[in-house]
């Protein structure tokens, strides 16, 4: 989760989050690039005596200011194209989780199990009902549970209104869309609780619905799924 | 005794040709600057913390300390 006053991207917990992170900073070192550039040419405006009234047009200089940004925009381009198909490879799922939006709660099914005891909802908890350590406007009462080191698919709906399930540690948004189903995939390496919260307006309560996700070993997820089942 | 004669003429050309050649030397220094000094060290630091990471000693290390809610003895409604 982030930490006050964080305007970073928050740690990556999974291996495209961390592709994201290095795309933002390759795109950042571009940013510099152009800035630096623009502001010595601005310097150097402010503190110039030299007149020139003939000096009103330049083919050569019209076609460097035109190529270089349209080269720059290549090198921008190709690595996001990359990730882009990176984040849409199909990796063949282990488990997958239902993730359905609601006015103002996101509900979960495991349908994978053929059982439907393993689905439940998950309220934002109060702040007044917060045990101390527990984050404000982020903790809920239930948490979706998933393996690491698995390939995980999680397909998002909405039974009302637009909403849109997020957990930026993971790189994880997908909007939820009433009458559609859409997927998103994820791998986690390691275990950890990570937090998200609803991304489309959804009405008075949407900054009120937020997502929790727990990963554990496989052997703790079985238990669970166990405890749940039997 | 003479000097050697002055610039008369261009006088702004040249300046301009100066001050663009500066401008991206500082550019590529200022983005050389970042790729090595934040972009590369944060790749290292995700290559140093995944390297030796032992994912089952960092599960039972969190939940001894009560981090995960799926060990959790589960509460009959």
């Amino acid at each position: 989760m982030a930490t006050w006053a964080q305007i970073s991207l928050q740690d990556a917990a999974s291996p495209i989050m961390e592709e994201l992170i290095y795309f933002h900073d390759h795109t950042l070192i571009i940013l510099t690039l152009i800035i630096t550039v623009v502001f010595y040419v601005l310097a150097s405006l402010l503190h110039n005596t030299f007149t020139n009234r003939f000096l009103l047009e330049s083919q050569q200089i019209e076609t460097a200011w035109t190529l270089i940004p349209a080269i720059i925009l290549i090198f921008i381009a190709l690595p996001s194209l990359r990730l882009l198909y990176l984040m849409d490879e199909i990796n063949d799922p282990h488990l997958t989780i239902k993730a359905t939006g609601h006015q103002w709660y996101w509900s979960y099914e495991y349908t994978d199990y053929e059982s439907d005891d393993l689905s439940f909802d998950a309220y934002m908890i109060p702040t007044s009902d917060l045990e101390p350590w527990e984050p404000r406007l982020l903790e809920t009462d239930a948490r979706i549970i998933a393996p690491t080191h698995s390939p995980i698919r999680i397909l998002v709906t909405s039974d009302d209104v637009l909403h849109s399930w997020t957990i930026p540690a993971l790189g994880l948004k997908m909007d939820a869309i009433p009458g559609r189903l859409n997927q998103i995939t994820f791998y986690a390496p390691r275990s950890g609780v990570f937090y998200g919260q609803c991304s489309e307006i959804c009405g008075a309560n949407h900054s009120f619905m937020p997502i929790v996700l727990e990963t554990v070993p496989l052997e703790e997820f079985e238990a669970w799924v166990n405890s749940y089942l039997l | 005794m003479s000097i050697a004669r002055p610039q008369m003429r261009g006088l702004l050309k040249s300046k301009i040709k100066r001050d663009l050649t500066i401008a991206l030397i500082a550019g590529l220094a200022a983005a050389a600057c970042v790729k090595f000094g934040y972009a590369e060290r944060k790749k290292q630091t995700y290559a140093n913390f995944y390297r030796d990471y032992d994912d089952r000693k960092a599960f039972e290390h969190m939940n001894s300390m009560g981090v995960f809610h799926a060990t959790r003895p589960k509460k009959d409604d």
